[in-house]
This record gives structure tokens, sequence and C-alpha cells, in this order.
């Protein structure tokens, strides 16, 4: 096993000389918040988070990524590291919610938008059929569904929820095959 | 016998539909979907299973609309900006400001990386046998994030990180062929401290006994509160604290403090906790 910490104070070495310039980690953590963004967001939100407290959440996830870079810390894998950092932090936030809430007031204070009824009537019966079944899937199979979405790997799905491979193909799939049968009975 | 086959499992399908499944198992699927059409009418159920929910999620997202990427990502900008700013960051080659300065294990810098290595190593005048109160310089020639002296100074010398990780610590032990240290009985050390801008490298790092004669980590500790003193009150350098505290400790304790021996109250001094 090589020795991290020397590996950093080297590769830090060649860094800028200036404090003041740009860090290359710097710049690799806002583009991957670029890419990431949106479906953390979305992610977070699936698990029961206020968007509000979601984009909170997906702050600190990238802070505490900008030190996992810094400090040389394994760097395959990135998204399904953010993932998992923020799915932790989202979890220990709904956790502590109702007692003390874990994170700004004004994010109490800013409900999220909820759709007009007219829009949802627009949908076709076969979207309606697909939302009712993936209500109705268990949250860990949504979640799988969503983070898979998201572009994660199976193998990375795995690490974010700590389950096994084998468990989350399982429920993909099962999920999968239940929207597929639900909207093939009707047409 | 196509018949005889048997069918790929859901799993399987899956994982091959994604990219996921492992050779040499990849290949017989592969093969039996080319004969299968049940399999592949299964495939193609779930691919429609993918569209679906795709058009569901996107319908049940766009209920909930996102603030614009903007606002957010100059926010995290703007605290990965004061993260830096308060780490002890930029750390640069000074090989310059010390013209006696060595790279460290050169040959293993040179597989790591081209350029810029900042491990210094100062090979002492001393080749003492390892450990006692001062580090065998081949081993430990110290090894510093380059600092400025008022990054050194805005952090507490207190807050300075200065618990080796365990397993950096066994390396140092292995390093010094101690193969099971008592507990209690040693430190492991830093040779530059933190404080005062050393790494936490397996360079900068040696077991001093606490019970080896009068020259113990404490009084180094003295030493090094000292030295940090006179460099954030701007009477001494920092590359030459640095430098000073690298080459012979116990030489710079005696001049500084104008005695042969440590100084009762720096015997006592307790500042880290031993390694247990
Ligand atoms: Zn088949």
């Amino acid at each position: 096993m090589a020795d991290n910490a020397w590996i950093q104070s080297v590769r830090l070495a060649r860094g800028p000389a200036t404090a003041s310039a740009a860090c290359p980690e710097q710049e690799e953590v806002v583009h991957l918040f670029g890419e990431l963004r949106v479906p953390l967001l979305r992610y977070l939100h699936g698990l029961g988070l206020p968007v509000c407290d979601c984009e909170d959440v997906a702050q600190d996830a990238f802070l505490a990524l900008l030190r996992h870079l810094r400090a040389g810390k394994p760097r395959d894998h990135l998204p399904a590291w953010v993932f998992r950092v923020s799915r932790n932090l989202a979890l220990k936030c709904i956790q502590q919610t109702s007692a003390q809430r874990c994170l700004d007031e004004d994010c109490a204070n800013a409900p999220d938008r909820a759709a007009n009824p007219e829009e949802q009537a627009a949908h076709s019966q076969r979207e309606r059929t697909t939302r009712a079944v993936i209500a109705a899937l268990a949250p860990h199979d949504r979640q799988c569904l969503q983070l898979r979405a998201a572009g994660l790997s199976y193998r990375a799905i795995a690490g974010v929820l700590d389950v096994s491979l084998g468990s989350v193909v399982a429920c993909v799939s099962r999920a999968l095959s239940r929207i597929a049968r639900a909207t093939s009975q009707e047409k | 016998m196509r018949a005889a086959q048997q069918h790929i499992t859901d799993e399987e399908l899956i994982l091959t539909m994604d990219g996921e499944l492992e050779e040499p198992r990849r290949g017989a699927v592969d093969r039996h979907l080319n004969q299968c059409w049940a399999c592949r009418a299964r495939r193609a159920e779930f691919e429609r299973g993918i569209e679906n929910y795709l058009a569901a999620q996107r319908s049940l997202d766009a209920a909930v609309p996102l603030p614009p990427a903007a606002g957010p990502t100059a926010r995290l900008r703007a605290s990965l900006d004061s993260a830096m700013a308060q780490e002890p960051a930029g750390w640069r080659s000074a090989a310059s400001r010390w013209p006696r300065a060595i790279l460290a294990g050169a040959a293993a810098a040179a597989m790591a990386v081209p350029v810029g290595v900042t491990l210094l190593a100062w090979f002492g005048t001393k080749n003492l046998e390892a450990p006692g109160p001062l580090p065998d310089a081949r081993l430990t020639p110290g090894a510093v994030r380059l600092i400025s002296q008022q990054q050194v100074c805005v952090v507490p010398a207190e807050d300075e990180g200065r618990l080796v990780p365990a397993e950096l610590a066994r390396r140092v032990f292995e390093q010094y062929r101690i193969a099971s240290p008592k507990p209690r009985a040693y430190e492991v050390d830093y040779l530059i401290s933190p404080a005062l801008g050393g790494a936490t490298v397996l360079q900068n790092l040696w077991p001093v006994p606490y019970s080896d004669g009068v020259w113990t980590s404490r009084v180094k500790d003295a030493l090094e509160d000292h030295l940090r003193q006179l460099v954030c009150a701007g009477k001494l350098d920092l590359a030459t604290a640095q430098q000073e505290i690298a080459t012979d400790w116990i030489a710079v304790y005696r001049r500084y403090f104008r005695t042969r021996l440590p100084v009762a109250a720096h015997a006592r001094f307790v500042k880290d906790s031993p390694w247990e």
C-alpha cells in the first residue's frame, strides 16, 4: 500500500505556488457539482427531504469532496462517493428533523412548489399507471431505480446503499418488470 | 439443442443490458440471447419498463421544480474558497531556501511524480542509533507542508492535528525495526511539528522512547512551542525554525535556552498522548 500521506504531500507539491491561485481539486469539485446536482437533489428529495434542505446537503457533500480529494483519498467512483455521503447526511438530517432542524430556518419557510392540478391531469394513462407503480414500490426499490437513472452502475449503487450487488440488481429487475407489466395491460 | 438451454435470469438480463455482466458468463448470455426469442422479449420488456419509468419520473420531477444552478454553484465556489483559505494550502517547493536540501527518497519520488517534490532531507551530522532523542536522519529527514508564517500562526498550535494515524504509526515502528512496541513506552513524534508546518508523512515521524534519558519528546515539545512563539512574534523565520528543529533539535534547545541540560519545567511539559 502506498503511503497516502506521502503521495499527498508530493501531489500537492505540484500545486500553484500562491495560495490564491485556483486549485485543480476545487475546479474538479465544481465541475462534478454541475454534473451531479440535479440527479442528487432528486435523489435526496426522494428520501423525504425538502428541496431546500437537499440543496444544503449537496453543498456539504461537495465541500466534503474537496477535503476528500485534497487528502489524496481514492478518486475512483466519485459520483458514487458523493451520493453515499449525501445520503448519510440526509438520513442524519431526517432522523433529527422534527426536534431540531438540522439545516437553516429559511429553508423550512420555503415550501416546495406543488404542481398545479391541471398539469397533473394532462398526463397520459400510461404515465399515471407508471406513477402509481412507482409510488407503490418499496422505498429501497425506488432508490435503486433512481440511482440507476442517475447513471450509477449497479456496483456503485450497492456501495451507496450498503447492500449487495445481487440485491440491487434484483430490486431493479423487480421494479422494471412491475412497471412493464402494469403498462402493457392497458393501451 | 437450443431448447435445452436454460433461460437467462432477470438479474443476468439486467446486468447484460447495462454491460455489467462479467466474462465468461457474458459470452454465454450473449449467445443465448442470439438464439432465444423469449429472453429477447423479456429484455424488450425491461427496456419498456425503463422508458415508462423515465417518462413518469420526468413528470414527477416537473412537479417539483429545482432552482437554477447558478446560485448554488456560486455558493459552493464561495465555501470551497473559504475552506481552501483555512487550509494550510499552497505547498510549494522551497528547495531554493535551503541549499543543503536534498530530495528525500529521490528514486521513489521520481516514480511517483516528475516535479516539485516538497520533501526535504537534512542529512544530519550525526548518525545516531535509532530510536533515540534524535531520529535517524536517513529514515526521518523531516518533511514540511509549505505554508506561510501567517498561515502557521492563525491556527492555534493545539488545533494542529498531532494524532498520527494508527497505520502510519505502525509503519514508523516497522521502519525503525521495532517489532512490538510496548504500550505507553513511545510517542510517535513529528520531527517538524505540525504547528511549525511539519507534514504527517513517514519521513517526518519517528518513535521517541519516553524513557530515553533527559532529552524526551516533552522537552522537544517545549522547544517547538518556543520556536513557534518566536515565529509568530516575527522574531524568527519559519523556514529557519523548521530547519533547526529538523537538523539537531538538542543543539538548538541548548542554544535557545542557554543550558546544557533540559530545564526542569520542560521535562514535565505534557502535550501529547503516548502511543498505545
Ligand atoms: Zn431464453
